[in-house]
């Protein structure tokens, strides 16, 4: 049979299928039916991870801008414990990674603990989209390109809740809302003068909540070569989260942080440009910009390779944990890291964005001095972690193994929506879909899969980035996830849960070196304090404590002897060190306090 | 087709979306394969569409703008990334998954389909399972009639030595 009788074929066949289909109720038409309830708008943010950082006005960023101001006071919609609001109604919402902020002058809402109170519901399910708002925006100053509005007004209902910006920057597209991939407008998506058009790979954002029953008004400060757009959307939201903050612990206000010695210095990824250390055995903590780390590269990603923090993207550097020497390890759009230590995978797109054109892999030392020879990826590809020998990589036919010398595998595991969250010398733990309703844990070698499940304890739902690490030995795998924290066993999937962490936050995991003890923390980008904690497989004691600092992702455990360098003592209050807003960061060197 | 002629009375925008939904549901399962991901860019093609229903209602074919907005979206990276996300949501805290129609699990041809340049594969998506003219696959992708047939004569040589069966030439 030829293509085209195939075709044909195909066709009637899937419109067959089709003519059995009910005919949804139209999303417009939903937004009226829902009951009252500005419940869990931050189950979104707890469920991605979103960046969501909430500044006091006066840090706003450099340069080109965004900026979303909410023009009406909610007079409805308020959480029920007021004390939570804000002391002051002028917050700013800083995007670092896109370059643009949200002024809120009134009546908004700071970030996830102070809505906590209002946001614990019962179980339900996330329903529809509320309300779909898009925006144009203002296409540059060119005298060829059109010029479209500049401002736009979302009349939101008190069941409606804002939760997300989306920027892109257009296709040229005769209308505004059909645009195309492939940059961030922060990167300077070029505005074509001839056809009007540009490109962007700005990707899905969530940290914006607005309670509803208000007036949003969106407009656009974006530069003359760049076309762009803002999407808001409004959400309805209800789920099973529950969302109050962690309690802090009662932390002695000197002495260790954990109450005895831990011997580690935790080392966390500050989103922009640095890291953040803290040595909870003497509340000394310090605050200090990484040479070649940048902002922007995501997922929040802390890679030690050897004795080496392997940092930035488009430029890739090694920065010696000791020496703090840099080493540039080459041009590359991204990095991976590689199962083999000493080295990690360099992945590079021909059109110097992920996933815009073709990519090549190659692995590297240290030193910058190449492994294995530069070669294709194929397929659409997004290389995720490094197996032995290659990369697990996120496809349209799922997860599937990459060799340099063989390209990819024939079988994948999972389907398209699959998500790689963890890899050790011989195990991957996958996602199979990226909610991850189920986690599973393959054997490399035998290719046995076992399952994490809910009958073990483990309720799925790890949004929010590279939330499992393999414990050093690989035979336990940490999950840290909205639906809290627990422990597989590698070989056969039965997990235990870890009673006493919170069940509400986006959280990191790092194992101590010996693979005894498990450290882990709440994602506190953007905010003034992050939940740490101390699991102790052996006795399974947990210790939890509070830090009044902020700007905290994926992190790692040193030894204090190697973490020296990271650490000052200033004798001052952690308040003292600049803020971390804004990109660059603008810092230099090393801010020291204690805490 | 912002020069569409704005010559007819406005249709009820419920009965255009009940008379579209499943041709268009299947033209966002062809390009994007997956069926929350295709449910999402179906809804957010018709909620775009009902936003500017007042113009686009008037336009001789509404349907060929929605079809444009699918067929734009299914083959955008980041566009189904976020139809991804929000399927995602939906799924991720429990809501029923219905059953999955997916013709990559049953009809192979539309996968290889999938992989063709995007031009190409709407082009293909369009002529055959929406049964569309050249001229309106034209009008839908706003590109020349010419351009229609050389992505529909390159998708059907690039299938056909794909799937390892006999070239053919024109339709």
């Amino acid at each position: 049979m030829d293509v085209d009788a195939r075709l044909r074929r195909a066709a009637l066949e899937l419109q067959s299928s089709l003519a059995e289909e009910p005919v949804p109720n139209a999303a417009h038409r939903l937004r009226r039916r829902w009951p009252a309830a500005v419940l869990s708008a931050a189950v979104a943010l707890a469920l991605v991870g979103g960046v969501a950082a909430l500044t006091r006005s006066g840090n706003a960023p450099t340069g080109a801008a965004t900026t979303i101001t909410s023009t009406a006071p909610a007079t409805t919609a308020t959480p029920s414990n007021p004390s939570t609001l804000p002391p002051d109604d002028s917050l700013t919402y800083t995007n670092t990674h896109h370059g643009f902020e949200v002024t809120y002058p009134a009546g908004w809402y700071r970030a996830q603990e102070p809505l906590a109170p209002a946001l614990t519901s019962p179980p339900q399910e996330v329903q529809e989209v509320l309300s779909l708002a898009t925006f144009p925006l203002r296409i540059g100053q060119r005298s060829k390109c059109p010029e479209v509005p500049l401002t736009a007004l979302l009349d939101m209902t008190a069941n409606d809740v804002l939760i997300s910006v989306v920027l892109g920057a257009g296709d040229g597209e005769p209308w505004p809302s059909t645009f195309g991939p492939d940059s961030f407008p922060d990167r300077e998506a070029p505005l074509d003068a001839e056809t009007c058009s540009g490109r962007s790979d700005l990707t899905y954002r969530y940290g914006v909540f607005v309670l509803g029953d208000r007036q949003v008004q969106v407009f656009t400060a974006f530069g003359d070569n760049v076309a762009a757009e803002v999407e808001t959307e409004a959400w309805h939201i209800l789920d099973s989260f529950t969302l109050a903050p962690a309690p802090p612990s009662a932390e002695p206000a000197t002495g260790p942080l954990f109450g005895d010695d831990s011997d580690v210095v935790l080392l966390f990824d500050d989103g922009i440009d640095g890291v953040l250390a803290i040595d909870p055995d003497t509340r000394i903590g310090s605050r200090r910009v990484i040479p070649g780390q940048v902002a922007g590269d995501q997922p929040y990603r802390l890679t030690r390779v050897g004795d080496k923090l392997v940092v930035g993207w488009s430029t890739v550097y090694a920065d010696d944990i000791i020496s703090d020497e840099s080493t540039r390890l080459g041009n590359a759009t991204i990095y991976v890291p590689a199962a083999e230590p000493d080295r990690v995978w360099l992945v590079k797109w021909s059109g110097d964005r992920i996933g815009q054109g073709t990519a090549t892999a190659w692995q590297v030392d240290m030193s910058g001095q190449a492994i294995t020879e530069p070669s294709e990826l194929g397929a659409d590809g997004y290389p995720q972690l490094g197996v032995p020998g290659g990369l697990a990589v996120r496809t349209e036919d799922g997860i599937r193994l990459w060799y340099p010398a063989t390209g990819l595998s024939d079988v994948g595991f999972g389907d398209s929506l699959a998500v790689v969250v963890g890899a050790s010398e011989d195990h991957l733990a996958y996602c199979p879909s990226t909610d991850c309703a189920e986690m599973r844990i393959i054997n490399l070698t035998t290719q046995e899969t076992v399952i994490v499940s809910d009958e073990t304890g483990f309720s799925g739902r790890l949004f929010g980035g590279p939330s499992a690490r393999f414990s050093p030995d690989g035979s336990r795998l940490a999950i840290a996830s909205a639906g809290g924290l627990v422990i597989a066993n590698t070989d056969t999937g039965s997990a235990r849960r870890v009673d006493g962490w919170p069940v509400d936050r986006s959280t990191y995991v790092a194992w101590s070196a010996d693979g005894r003890r498990l450290y882990v923390a709440t994602y506190s980008y953007g905010t003034t304090n992050t939940t740490i904690g101390r699991y102790d497989t052996a006795t399974g004691d947990l210790v939890t404590a509070w830090l009044p600092l902020g700007g905290a992702l994926d992190f790692i455990v040193l030894e204090p002897a190697e973490a020296a360098g990271y650490l000052q003592d200033d004798d001052q209050p952690p308040g003292a060190c600049p803020a971390v807003a804004g990109m660059p960061s603008g810092r230099t060197g090393i801010c020291g306090f204690r805490f | 087709m912002e020069n569409l002629p704005l010559v007819r009375g406005v249709e009820d925008f419920d009965s255009f979306y009940r008379r579209e939904y499943r041709a268009v549901l299947g033209l966002a399962l062809v390009l994007s394969r997956n069926r929350p991901i295709a449910e999402e860019l179906t809804q957010e093609a018709f909620l775009a569409t009902f936003r500017r229903w007042d113009r686009v209602g008037r336009m001789e074919n509404p349907g060929a703008w929605v079809r444009r907005v699918v067929a734009n979206r299914s083959v955008s990276t980041f566009r189904r990334a976020t139809a991804e996300t929000k399927a995602l949501l939906r799924l991720a805290t429990g809501a029923q998954r219905r059953a999955v129609l997916d013709p990559a699990e049953s009809v192979d041809i539309w996968r290889e389909v999938r992989r063709l340049p995007h031009r190409q594969a709407q082009v293909v998506a369009l002529t055959y399972l929406d049964g569309a003219t050249r001229r309106e696959v034209a009008e839908i992708l706003g590109c020349s009639e010419e351009t229609v047939k050389t992505h529909l004569q390159r998708a059907r040589q690039t299938l056909s030595n794909r799937l390892n069966v006999e070239g053919e030439h024109g339709r």
